[in-house]
């Protein structure tokens, strides 16, 4: 199945989705789409829900109402491997085991292409060296996990990820925990990948301007609902800062890309232009 | 290409796998010192053999003495082929239960689930003294299966929470340790002093018929954990990440523990309490060939093996003519082990 058979299709959809954990309910009654090969990116304050519906969106949670569609299909009738070759998700902080190489990471990346007696195939093979290749991870391959950074250990769980190769791609803030020019070279390969490999990618960020920058369509998120999506250019407003941020900003425009970037105001600055 | 990998593709079978490049060589080696373990425990004993005639009589081959075959064959092979078994099932066993629940001291021993098998396999040769040796095993696994359970039940927590498990485990090693103490002491005294040569994790005096019971176990359920090594690959990386490559959690973590317990229960059955082999060999294993299970299993399952009949065979050397069971050898090994591997844990 190549990407193309869907490019008219949304592959992703939930439907009056309610997700939360012990019967408490965290995101409410949402409707969404997740634009196929585009970049999709949520944002919002923290506790608002959107990790939550990241993992809802991955069947991480079962959910309370409501329905997750994949190509039309309820996400939990299908079986769980069939849908591991659809869509695949990198968790926040995802446990790593002692001495775990590089490339022995990739590889489990291949579990639900493969069965009890084939649990090595020539493709295999073929997928985890490319997944290596695009992330640049080839010379660093045969090297211990604990023993790399945290954007080359970043770059290594994105390529299990590609090793899965599926053309959803859903990533829980995978620019946590990196410095300035870490967090741009792994979006820089997210955006590579979206370009040139056809991948739908949902991704949460922190970062509204890195956010306005590489996202396609922004979903802001305000307790457990949908307070605005769109592209960054419609939707990001002073307003929107202010409600879903409970923050004071003005918006200009970014003078290299010409996306919206919001420059906080805060109390410091307060005291001197406002008072 | 790497060089990191071994890769094995059948053409007759579709069986494909990878390993650790190394694992070929180390289990050779480790097959030596099996091999080297094996022959000295058939020389030793009452009867001195060279180490040359045992070799000559497990081929076949004419020896000088015509007993020397009686010997060897009937009356010493199958405590050291039980000794090799008992290894193998509780290495594959403790294997399972630390990938499952990633922590390196969750084996079988620790958490309950042999004592729970001797519970029930105590229980079953002090009331019904006459039972045939084959029902043994499986009198063990309902027992190790009934703590496995309780523990799941009331312990689990996703596998997030290491402590919590192994005090739980603790404490049921303890109730079905007091609960065995308690048949033994209401037994009938003829009854229990069998039962107690068993308890002390002995192999001592263990005939062909234990080997044949104990073998189907060990084949079956060692080459059901070898086909599960993906399954343990991925689940060793987390429910979250498990989930998202497409594993049924429930079903396969429940398929695996059960593998475990088999495993286990028939070791516990056939040669009591032997402990510590469910902790020390994975670990060793781990840090010789990596955490990949396709290699991992077998390692871990040959240096169980090799561990135990070495135990024994030192268990006769280092005090003769006192035999010491080669459980309380094990123990003397593994729990310094244990404890070594308490404080690395505590320091991460």
């Amino acid at each position: 199945m190549t990407h193309k058979d869907h490019n008219s299709l949304n592959r992703l959809k939930t439907k009056q989705l309610t997700l939360g954990y012990d019967g408490k309910a965290i995101v409410n009654d949402l409707n969404i789409t997740i634009s196929t090969e585009k970049i999709t990116v949520l944002v919002g304050a923290n506790g608002c829900g959107k990790s939550t519906l990241l993992r809802g969106l991955a069947r991480l949670l079962k959910p309370l109402k409501g329905t997750i569609y994949l190509d039309g299909k309820a996400i939990n009738k299908l079986s769980t491997k069939s849908v591991a070759k659809c869509l695949a998700m990198l968790s926040q902080s995802p446990i790593v085991p002692e001495g775990l190489t590089v490339r022995d990471l990739v590889a489990r990346g291949r579990y639900p292409h493969q069965n009890w007696l084939q649990q090595w195939s020539r493709e295999d093979d073929r997928m985890v060296e490319e997944a290596l290749e695009i992330t640049e991870m080839t010379k660093m391959a045969d090297r211990s996990l604990d023993s790399l950074s945290g954007g080359q250990r970043q770059r290594a769980w994105i390529a299990m990820t590609l090793a899965q190769d599926t053309e959803i791609l859903l990533l829980d803030e995978p620019t946590t925990y990196l410095d300035l020019s870490h967090q741009i070279e792994l979006l820089d390969l997210l955006h590579d990948l979206n370009q040139n490999r056809g991948k739908t990618i949902a991704m949460i960020l922190h970062d509204l301007n890195l956010a306005c920058r590489y996202a396609d369509d922004l979903i802001a998120v305000k307790q457990g609902r949908i307070y605005a999506q769109g592209s960054p250019e419609k939707i990001v407003t002073k307003t929107m800062v202010r409600d879903v941020f409970n923050l004071d900003c003005q918006i200009i425009q970014d003078p290299l890309a010409g996306t919206p970037m919001c420059i906080p105001i805060g109390r410091k600055l307060k005291k001197f232009f406002f008072s | 290409m790497t060089k990191q990998w071994l890769i094995v593709r059948l053409k007759v079978l579709p069986i494909s796998f990878h390993v650790n490049r190394q694992v070929p060589l180390i289990l050779l080696t480790i097959a030596l010192i099996a091999s080297i373990g094996i022959i000295l425990s058939l020389a030793n004993g009452e009867y001195q053999i060279a180490p040359l005639e045992v070799v000559k009589t497990l081929f076949g081959l004419e020896t000088n003495n015509r007993d020397l075959a009686f010997i060897i064959n009937t009356l010493r092979l199958p405590r050291t082929l039980v000794a090799f078994l008992v290894g193998v099932g509780l290495a594959i066993a403790g294997t399972i239960t630390q990938s499952i629940t990633r922590n390196p001291l969750a084996s079988p021993s620790i958490i309950g689930i042999n004592a729970g098998a001797s519970l029930s396999a105590v229980s079953l040769l002090v009331i019904f003294p006459n039972i045939p040796i084959a029902v043994l095993p499986f009198a063990a696994f309902g027992g190790a299966l009934t703590v496995s359970l309780l523990i799941y039940w009331l312990a689990w927590d996703g596998g997030s929470s290491p402590v919590q498990l192994i005090l739980v485990g603790v404490g049921f090693s303890s109730i079905a340790n007091a609960l065995t103490n308690l048949t033994i002491t209401f037994g009938d005294i003829n009854h229990v002093s069998q039962a107690l040569v068993w308890l002390a994790g002995s192999v001592y005096g263990r005939s062909t018929a234990q080997v044949l019971a104990l073998l189907p176990w060990i084949a079956i359920f060692g080459l059901l954990a070898l086909l599960l090594a993906s399954e343990l690959n991925t689940l060793n990386l987390g429910d979250d990440t498990a989930r998202c490559l497409g594993i049924e959690i429930e079903l396969k973590r429940g398929l695996l523990l059960l593998t475990s317990t088999a495993l286990a229960g028939a070791s516990v059955a056939t040669a009591g309490a032997i402990g510590f082999i469910g902790l020390m060999a994975p670990h060793l294993a781990r840090s010789l060939v990596g955490n990949s299970h396709q290699g991992l299993l077998p390692v871990a399952a040959m240096l169980g093996g090799t561990i135990v009949v070495w135990a024994d065979l030192l268990g006769r050397l280092l005090f003769s003519p006192i035999e010491l069971p080669c459980g309380v050898v094990t123990a003397a090994i593994g729990a310094p082990y244990f404890l070594y591997l308490l404080s690395q844990n505590r320091k991460k």
